[in-house]
Parts: C-alpha cells; structure tokens; sequence
C-alpha cells in the first residue's frame, strides 16, 4: 500500500480511530492492532513475503531472549552470528542472488571460459532491506549489553513491522522505539496535528516535486545522446530534486503518521542539500541508514582511529557497502566509490566533522563562502546520482560525455514545455521555503507558527489544492526498491 | 481529541467539496478517454484502437442510419487491443437489456500483436493495469473513480481549453492540428520509422486473436456486427499488416467464421488524408464515417430483401 494511494487514504482513518476509540484502554491492545494493522498495509502488496517478516522478527526476537541467558561468550557469540546468517541470509538470496551469478559467470567469461549460470526470476521484497537492519541492530545491541531484550512478543513484532516506517525507513533502532511500545502512549493535539502537517509537506514534495520531476527525468535518461549538455545538465539537477522529494517526502510522512498514533520516530533527513561539504551531507541525508553503517560497521572496523590510510580504507569500505546496500548493481558501487572519494580531501585536511551546525539562521542569505560551498556540494552530490539513476555504468559514463559539449551554453529544450518551468519555480518555492525553516525539524513546520488560524488553515488548505491540481503521475516510492 | 476530530473532519469537508467542484468541470478538454465513462450504458458501440477513435464519426453514422444512436469507444493500442480488459471494459460500458444494437468492430494487425516475452500469455498484457480491466464506474459523471485513479494529468489541466484534442460527448476524438504538407509529411516519415522501430517488439498473439473472435460472437448476441479494417497512409500499409503474418486471409476467415461482414478499406488508402499517417483528419474521418454507414445501410437492404 503506498502512502500517496487511494486505499492508504482509507486505511489510515479507520486504523487511527480503532487506535484511539477502541483499544485506547490498554497499550497492549493498540499493539497488537498495530500488528495486525502493519501486516494488512504490507500484505496488501504481496501477502507471501508476510512470512519473511515473521519468520525474521521470531529469529531475532529468540536470539534477543537467548542472549541475555547465555553465559559464556562463545555461545553469547554462536546467537549473534545465527541472527546474522539469517537476517542476511534473507538479504543476500532475495537481493544479490543473480549480480553475484551473473558477475561470476562474466568473470570466467573474461577468463576465456565462458560459464553459463542461470538467473532466477526472484522478486525483492519489498523493504527487506530495511526491516533486516532494524532487526539486526536489535540482536546486536543486545550482544554489546547496550539493550535489554522484550519478553513483549506482540510488542517486538508490532515494532519490527510498524507500518509507517516499514518498507522504506526511517531504520529504527529498538532502544528509541521499544520503550515506546512498551508504555503508554497518550494523545496529543499538538502533536497530532504537528503529524498531519508534516504529512501534508511530506506529500507535496512526493506528489508535486518528485513525481513530476520523475516525468522529465525519465525522459532525458532514456535517451541522453537525444539531449543538449544543458538538458542533461538540468536533468542531473531534476533528478537530485526527484529523490530528495521521494525519499525525504516518505520519511516525511512516516514521521507524521507515526505522531498520529503516538510515536517519534527519528528525523531521517535535515535539508542536506544546504550541507556546505560531503561530511556535513552526510550527517544530514538518510541518517537512519548513516549512522548504522556509523555504528555497526565504520566503528567496529576502526572509524577514525589509526593512520591516515587506515581512515581512507575505513571510509572507502563504508561508502562501498552503502552503495551496495541499495541495489545489486556496480552503478551503485560506484556512486558510494565517488562519494568515498569526495571524502577523501575532508580526512586529509581533518575537515570532516566541520560545519556540525546549520547556516545561520539569523540571516535570509549564506555569506558568499557559504553560498559557494553549498553550491559546490550541491553539483557533486548531483553528478554523483547519475550513477544512481543510470541502468549501467557505460550509460553513466555517456551521460556524463554528454554532459561537456558546445551545447552546454543552450537554453534547455525540456524548458519549451510550460510544465517544466512551472516545476522548476515549485523547487524554487521548495528551496525557499526549507531554507528558511533549515533549523527545524521540517519545511512548513515554521512558517505557519506564528500566523493566525484562519491564515494557518488557510495555507493547509491552498497547500493541498497545489498537491491536486499540480500531481504528478504516480509513480513508486524509489526506495522501495531498495 | 474532539477538537482534532472537528477541526480534521472540516478540513476534509472543504477540500473534498473544492475537489468535487474541480472534478466537476472535467470534460473533452481534459483528455482523450474520460467522457466515453461519462455517458449512460449504451446498446451501440464503435469498438478498436485510436484509429477507429479518430476515424469514425458517431454523428455522421446518425445522418443516415437515424436509428441507432452509438458510442466511439475505441481507444488506443496501448489501452484497447483486444484481449480480456478489452472485454470487459466492453461488456461493463453495454446496457444489460441490449439485444439489436449496432456494433463497429475495427480490426488492424496491431490489435492482435503483443509486445510481452510471450504474446500468448495474457497475464503479461500490458492493458490489464488499464481502467477498461479496472474501472467499474463506467458511466457516471463526474466519474470520480476514473480522475481519482486512471487521470494521467496534473488536474489544473481540467481548466485547459487550448488542446488540441478533443474527445466530443458521442465518444469521437477531434485532433485539430497543422496540416500544411511539409509538416504531415514529416509526421507520416516519423510515424513509419517508429512503426519499423516496433514492429521489432511486436508479434502476433493467437490469445489476441482467439479475443477477438470472443468478442464479436458476444456482441453478435448483442445485435449486428460489422467488421472494418479503416484506411492507413500508403507508406504505412506493409508495415501495418507485416506485424501479423497472412492478416487479410485471416480476417477474411475470421469473417466467414463469425458471419460478420467485413470491409477493407484499405483498398481506398489513397482516397483520404492522414494527420499522421495512421489517424484520419477529421474530413476523411467524415468521408469514411459516411461510407462505412451507407454500406451497413445497403447490408441491411439486402438483408431485409432477402
């Protein structure tokens, strides 16, 4: 069930008042209406990978109990690795099965013996790759004695699958959602509205920004040899907005459904696209997904500690392993490649964990320093995503030729299209209005406070006009790819 | 809680009446499909791709067949080969007492290809995401369940005036677009590369074909079933019936077969004007409408003489 659907529209209602007039009585209760709820929404897509969810969920919950009456560190260790071997057991059949066939079979073919191994048609549970890290990070900080385990079964299950966050994120972890389940939840008006405001920028960014970019994108990426430079140029750009839009207009809407019914889940996204180096970009885009990898593996492989060399290979390892965890393809390895490579500089000059705040927000403009470094950020995270979107790597490397050519000083073709110059002023609006709200949690989450009610309403109510009469084609949620 | 109920509720209130009043204005303007789901149920219907959507005239069909009031409801390749969607979407939009209506069947070799791995398989046709498998609201207006769902464009669109088509209420679309003969010819040269382009992809689908062969015996219990292949630019003739090996053979057995009369028209290819090679300009669409209309006429003569 997708978040910008007709039935999701249906869906949520009647879960929110079940939640709220039903079994508001007992928190058990809303748990496992939570449950049964989460495994509707994702059954709803394909109710045979349910069991993959359970079956998941049960492992580690197990594991979870085991481990904390296991004695001796050998066994303590035989419970983390089993919860390990399955939960990527799962990820490593369901989503690298065929690249690894596939990149086997190419490699004994350069060799000059040529292997032919059969693909199988498997299809990609939707989310897999998010609900196996949130259950992971539960068994492992169960094993570092950072957490105690549930005896909570309906509780542990309704916190693995949550519907809000489940198929793309934000990735939880147990120590911020659990005790959450496991008490009382009270509603809020503030809150909840708070969670219908950030709904609504959330799905502004979906339905208006992404899902029209995605109709332009579409178009220069199928056929970039069909292009002028400054077309790519700008497609390179509309892509950077389509998956901003996508991805943080998701977390967005998580988020805020999430507060209907009582919870916080963590911020996945803080205006990245303002971050003044790679280092600051990275704390500020998927922060779920970055400070996992932060904890579970940069860490424990060393982090910052050691040489100078040993830092680079720490880094190259994380940005390798991020690529990859968003898709079986070398495009996605070497976007993370290049976005090791950006790093690169930042660990020579020991620059990384500079710019920890935002722009001032005192002003409406950046200092010129300022507006050139997010500018420079900005345009190498942007070529970085053509590897994102390309099919393969040979596309990406066309494009990018294409990209460099006389043509590059032409007014973009795609612009004789009225639809295209009214998308490019609503990410205008979008970057205007984020910008000024850079130090909130979310766009709009300013800019209404201190108006009056009817100019607040008033604004809700010509936001969500925009989000009908501007609608894109629907198109899915990138990550849920992933 | 009760101010968030209240306060939710009427801001659900207001943008779903503002909706519905934008909703409301759709009509032919706002694209190429809406208003054939906007029309009662109908005993008579034009049926096939954007051929038959272009090329013939509802309007022209009543000047000499007075009796029988039809609907185009012919759409595009993508939307309306025949198949099971097809069917449905046929069955769905035909009053459940119709028992001697008038039924146009448009047949081209591209309405029984498929471009799917295995065109015999109709699980894998394209056409069963489309409203014609999906959309069970086929005949209201506004027809809410089609712009919530199947509505392709921003909605603002609906406000658009300045189209180029546009879908009139009997179900004919109207392309009003540049003639001048340096810019069809132009058009027709594109149309017959793309035509070559896809003829790579597409194949003949005996599922299609066994479909429409399911078709036409179920409207047969309908009423009068006419079978007409429409006109097709010269240049794109070969290409048209080289998707399909044996095409006119075929449709002349699928005609004995079925007892539906059939008319090839492109036998007349020359006598007309294409926009782009496949789609008749709206005054050969009228010349055409005529002569499909006085050739039922002179069937049912001869018929009634017999």
């Amino acid at each position: 069930m997708l978040f910008n659907s007709l039935e999701f529209a249906f869906f949520l209602p009647i879960v929110f008042l079940l939640y709220w007039f039903v079994t508001h009585r007992s928190f058990k209760q809303q748990n496992a209406l939570l449950l049964l709820a989460s495994y509707f929404f994702y059954g709803w897509w394909d109710w045979r990978f349910l069991s993959l969810i359970a079956f998941s969920s049960l492992v580690d919950y197990v594991v979870g109990l085991s481990l904390a009456n296991a004695e001796t560190k050998m066994k303590r260790k035989l419970l983390l690795s089993l919860s390990i071997l399955v939960n990527i057991g799962f990820l490593g059949f369901f989503k690298y099965f065929n690249f690894f066939a596939e990149s086997f079979a190419q490699a004994f073919t350069l060799l000059g013996e040529p292997l032919e191994i059969s693909s199988l048609k498997i299809i990609l549970p939707v989310g897999i790759s998010f609900y196996t890290f949130q259950t992971l990070s539960y068994s492992i900080d169960i094993y570092r004695k950072k957490l105690t385990p549930t005896k909570d079964f309906v509780a542990f299950f309704a916190f693995v699958s949550f519907f809000p966050q489940l198929v793309a994120g934000p990735i939880e972890r147990a120590s911020n959602m659990l005790p959450q389940f496991l008490n009382r939840r009270d509603f809020q008006y503030h809150e909840a509205v708070n969670g219908c405001r950030q709904i609504l920028w959330g799905l502004f960014k979906k339905i208006v920004i992404a899902d029209n970019c995605a109709k332009f994108v579409n178009i220069i990426f199928e056929d970039p040899s069909a292009h002028s430079s400054s077309t790519l140029i700008l497609g390179v750009i509309l892509f950077s907005f389509q998956i901003y839009g996508d991805f943080s207009g998701y977390s967005d809407i998580a988020i805020g459904v999430a507060r209907l019914f009582g919870f916080k889940l963590m911020r996945n996204f803080a205006y990245p696209y303002f971050s003044r180096n790679i280092g600051e970009f990275w704390r500020r885009w998927h922060i779920s997904l970055s400070t996992w990898f932060r904890d579970y593996l940069y860490i424990p492989i060393g982090g910052s500690r050691g040489s100078t060399l040993l830092q680079i290979r720490n880094i190259f390892i994380v940005f390798l392993v991020s690529g990859f965890w968003h898709g079986a393809s070398w495009t996605f390895l070497c976007w993370g490649g290049l976005h090791a490579l950006f790093f690169i500089p930042l660990v020579l000059m020991k620059r990384n964990r500079t710019f920890l705040h935002s722009v001032k927000t005192k002003w409406l403009f950046p200092s010129l320093k300022e507006g050139l470094l997010i500018v420079f950020t900005f345009s190498i995270t942007s070529l970085a995503w053509v590897f994102f979107r390309a099919e393969s790597v040979s596309e990406s490397l066309l494009y990018f030729q294409g990209m460099f050519s006389n043509s590059i000083l032409t007014v973009p073709e795609i612009l004789r299209d009225i639809k295209a110059i009214v998308l490019v002023l609503f990410i205008f609006g979008l970057v205007f209005i984020e910008w000024i709200a850079r130090d909130h949690q979310y766009g709009i989450e300013r800019i209404t406070q201190k108006w009056s009610s009817p100019l607040r309403y008033g604004f809700y109510y010509g936001l969500t006009m925009v989000i009908f009469m501007f609608k894109g084609i629907p198109q899915d949620f990138i990550y849920f790819q992933f | 809680m009760k101010k968030f109920l209240v306060h939710s509720s009427l801001f659900f209130i207001l943008v779903s009446v503002s909706l519905g009043i934008v909703l409301y204005q759709a009509d032919g303007y706002s694209d190429t499909f809406y208003v054939r789901f906007t029309t009662p149920k109908q005993s008579s219907l034009i049926i096939g791709t954007s051929k038959a959507a272009h090329g013939i005239m509802p309007g022209e069909l009543l000047k000499i067949l007075p009796d029988d009031s039809i609907l185009n409801f012919a759409f595009t390749i993508a939307h309306s080969p025949y198949g099971p969607a097809y069917l449905k979407g046929i069955k769905r939009k035909l009053s459940e007492d119709t028992k001697n209506g008038l039924f146009i069947v448009g047949i081209d070799a591209w309405s029984i290809a498929d471009s799917s791995e295995d065109p015999n398989d109709e699980s894998q046709f394209d056409e069963n995401k489309s409203f014609l498998n999906k959309l069970r609201t086929v005949s209201s207006k506004p027809n809410i369940p089609y712009l919530l769902s199947f509505y392709n464009n921003m909605y603002i669109k609906i406000f658009e005036r300045d189209t180029i088509a546009f879908l009139h209420d009997d179900g004919w679309l109207e392309v009003k677009t540049d003639m001048n003969s340096d810019v069809v010819a132009r058009r027709i040269k594109n149309k017959v590369e793309m035509q070559i382009d896809r003829k790579k992809r597409f194949r003949f689908s005996k599922t299609r074909l066994s479909y429409l062969y399911e078709t036409i015996t179920y409207l047969q219990g309908r009423g009068e079933v006419y079978l007409v292949k429409l006109p097709v630019h010269p240049d794109l003739l070969s290409s048209d019936d080289s998707v399909v090996p044996n095409f006119n053979e075929l449709m002349i057995r699928l005609s004995e077969d079925t007892s539906a009369p059939y008319y090839d028209m492109t036998e007349e290819n020359e006598n007309f004007q294409y926009v782009d090679g496949i789609h008749l300009h709206r005054e050969s669409s009228k010349e055409v409408t005529k002569r499909i209309a006085f050739w039922i006429k002179e069937l049912r003569s001869d018929k009634n003489m017999n």
